[in-house]
């Protein structure tokens, strides 16, 4: 959905052909509205995971909404942990030391949408790289690069990483 | 030198430094899926820093949107990239660095048909 409402404020504002800061308050709002508005007519396979399981009332939307923004945040904050820890093995850390493995992390996400966000998730931060789904899609392999504790690591990303994903794409 | 100025260079000189990290990575790093790591993050923030400097230097909203957009696509597509390169290398059978320590993959694959068994 807040995609659909980013699109429509760039439309908008490409409509506008003027590109200020009160435009884009308005092409937000007005694009929040509409999206409000058309939700209930709307099956967007990516809000409900596919599953044709829920009619979003604008309650509902208004809180996923929530829910989306605060995933992105800690998303980009994810992001600048793992760039941090990247730099750090590759300034500080012996090359012999490293114990780079593949590990396989059971998966409780079931929608293409979600699996998809969580794996690129995977990717984006510290230390893991995701390298395929098993073709039942029960099983997530992904490439670390420095495992100590591979039952921390499971554990990290299904607490951290899996957890918020299902909220939003179960 | 004006405070946009200064964010400016303090943006760019971030994306460049963790480009370079990439580079040294690169170089530095044993085997491919470890390289992967390297580019496929270190790559992303250093592309975000150079392109909010951007953002920042022009200090209008049309940049801005462009160079805000071009990130979100790039952190949509990067990890995709970093994920088929592994894949491919696993598939094709690019071998581990020595030091590698588990491999829970290890005769998951079909390799003829280049399925993934359950």
């Amino acid at each position: 959905m807040i995609v659909l409402v980013l699109l429509l404020t760039i439309t908008w504002m490409a409509l506008q052909s003027s590109f200020t800061l009160p435009d884009l308050i308005v092409g937000l709002a007005v694009s929040y509205a509409i999206v409000a508005l058309a939700s209930r007519f709307l099956s967007i396979p990516f809000t409900d995971g596919g599953l044709g399981r829920s009619r979003m009332d604008s309650r509902n939307y208004a809180r996923m909404t929530v829910k989306w923004i605060a995933f992105i945040g800690f998303a980009l904050w994810s992001i600048l942990k793992a760039n941090i820890d990247v730099a750090r093995i590759v300034l500080f850390r012996r090359v012999a030391d490293i114990r780079p493995g593949i590990i396989a992390i059971p998966l409780d996400v079931k929608s293409d949408a979600g699996i998809t966000v969580l794996a690129n998730l995977i990717t984006l931060t510290p230390g893991t790289v995701s390298l395929d789904v098993s073709t039942d899609r029960r099983t997530i392999y992904i490439h670390c690069i420095d495992v100590q504790d591979a039952h921390a690591v499971r554990e990290d990303i299904k607490q951290n990483f899996e957890r918020r994903v299902m909220e939003l794409l179960p | 030198m004006s405070v946009t100025d200064i964010l400016t260079l303090a943006l760019a000189a971030i994306g460049v430094v963790f480009m370079f990290l990439a580079a040294i990575g690169m170089l530095k790093l044993p085997d491919l899926y470890t390289r992967v790591h390297a580019t496929g993050k270190a790559g992303t923030l250093g592309i975000t820093g150079v392109l909010l400097a951007v953002a920042v230097h022009h200090g209008d909203l049309v940049a801005a949107a462009k160079m805000i957009a071009l990130i979100a696509f790039f952190l949509l597509t990067a990890p995709v990239a970093a994920h088929m390169l592994d894949r491919a290398a696993y598939l094709t059978g690019v071998e581990r660095a020595p030091q590698t320590v588990q491999d829970d993959l290890a005769g998951k694959y079909d390799v003829e048909q280049g399925r993934l068994r359950s």
